[in-house]
């Protein structure tokens, strides 16, 4: 462009004419709206930079809570789940320890430990209706647990206590009844696993038929006769008879 | 042009946003929370551990109350469990005692002369070990009428 006033040539960044100083009005008006652009450019620059570092800072936030629920939720399921989780993986254990396991199965069997054995098949969870100690202990499993039940309550039954009530002789009278249910029951697999015949563990169960007699025999009061006659028993008999033997005891307590 | 010094300086001295600010409020919520269930889960696993032994408080009140029959069972549980501890030995040997002297009387009685003589073994054995709870061998003889 040419200055309006000698006629020299121009730039729209010159404000004045450079040879006569004549003002460019042309230049003021472009120098304006640069500069109004440029303030308007670093306006949204910091607009953008400003909303970026407000979402970053969002979602950073939204991030470590989403984080930190879901730590949460899984703790909190396995806090809620800890004696399944535990049992689970006590019984993989048993699975992989089976030749040890047995042994000690066995020892306790060959010195009528039933208790011992009991005790060990819940802790290691020796499941008697599958897994690998099913076909040779599943059945002395279920028998040596309803065994353990039943002694509990006899000798609370034989030896009352302070607070030992006339009840006892119903908890006996329910412990004898599954007893001899497991005792005589036809036992087979839910899986279809046959049942593996062992001496050793044939004559622990009757060994504890044995006990369960002799106890009644010798510590409750009951005759040759009455101990051998339980299994044939109806409920009620029982419960008679057990409520007669008990109740003269309590009273000699008292 | 506004150059990056004044904006940082500019956003130091402005508050941070009600958003944000509600969003640490959270976070901290959720860390405790997140704490709170890290120590549930540790517990629960130590209590699963723990309810498998048990100690010696429970098993002397067995033992007071007269209830020996419950102490077998328990201090069974505990040899399971391998619970050694020299703490618990003259409580096991109570246990052990009684047991012992329970089959005692049964053998006795039924005849079985080399299952009383085993079980007396047991029960001299177990006698050994009373300790200060010597006096509980005359209460379990009372109990079980052995002379």
């Amino acid at each position: 462009m040419k200055c309006e006033n000698c006629g020299a040539n121009l730039t729209l960044e010159e404000e004045n004419c450079p040879f006569c100083g004549q003002p460019n009005p042309h230049a003021k008006q472009h120098i304006r709206d640069m500069r109004h652009y440029q303030n308007e450019f670093e306006d949204t620059k910091e607009h953008v930079y400003k909303s970026t570092k407000l979402y970053t800072q969002i979602v950073v936030r939204v991030v470590i809570l989403a984080v930190l629920a879901i730590l949460s939720v899984v703790l909190f399921v396995l806090a809620d789940n800890a004696y399944s989780f535990m049992r689970d993986r006590e019984e993989k254990r048993s699975a992989k320890n089976y030749e040890e396991y047995s042994r000690i199965l066995d020892g306790y069997l060959e010195e009528e430990n039933f208790r011992a054995f009991e005790i060990f098949c819940e802790e290691h969870v020796l499941r008697s209706y599958d897994g690998p100690y099913a076909p040779k202990y599943g059945k002395i499993i279920s028998v040596s647990r309803s065994y353990v039940y039943l002694m509990d309550y006899l000798w609370r039954y034989a030896f009352p206590l302070s607070y030992t009530t006339i009840q006892q002789a119903e908890l006996v009278s329910d412990g004898l009844e599954n007893f001899y249910r497991e005792l005589n029951e036809e036992w087979t697999s839910s899986y279809g696993v046959k049942r593996v015949s062992d001496e050793k563990v044939t004559a622990a169960m009757e060994k504890m038929e044995e006990n369960v007699r002799e106890f009644l025999f010798i510590y409750c009061g009951f005759t040759r006769e009455e101990a051998d006659s339980i299994p044939e028993l109806s409920k009620a008999k029982r419960m008679l008879l057990l409520e007669e033997k008990l109740e003269g005891r309590l009273s000699d307590e008292k | 042009m506004r150059n990056s010094i004044s904006r940082r300086i500019r956003s130091a001295g402005e508050k941070k946003p009600l958003g944000i600010l509600l969003l640490d409020i959270a976070i901290m919520v959720m860390f405790l929370v997140f704490l709170f269930m890290a120590g549930t889960a540790v517990a629960a696993f130590r209590e699963y551990q723990a309810d498998r032994v048990y100690q010696p408080v429970s098993l002397y009140y067995r033992m007071e109350d007269g209830d020996y029959g419950r102490m077998v069972q328990m201090v069974w549980q505990n040899r399971v469990m391998g619970e050694t501890d020299q703490e618990y030995a003259e409580y096991y040997a109570v246990a052990d005692y009684f047991e012992a002297a329970v089959q005692y009387r049964i053998c006795t009685e039924t005849g079985d002369s080399a299952g009383a003589e085993k079980w007396l073994e047991k029960m001299a054995d177990a006698e050994g070990r009373l300790g200060m709870f010597s006096e509980e061998k005359e209460k379990i003889r009372t109990c079980l009428g052995i002379r």
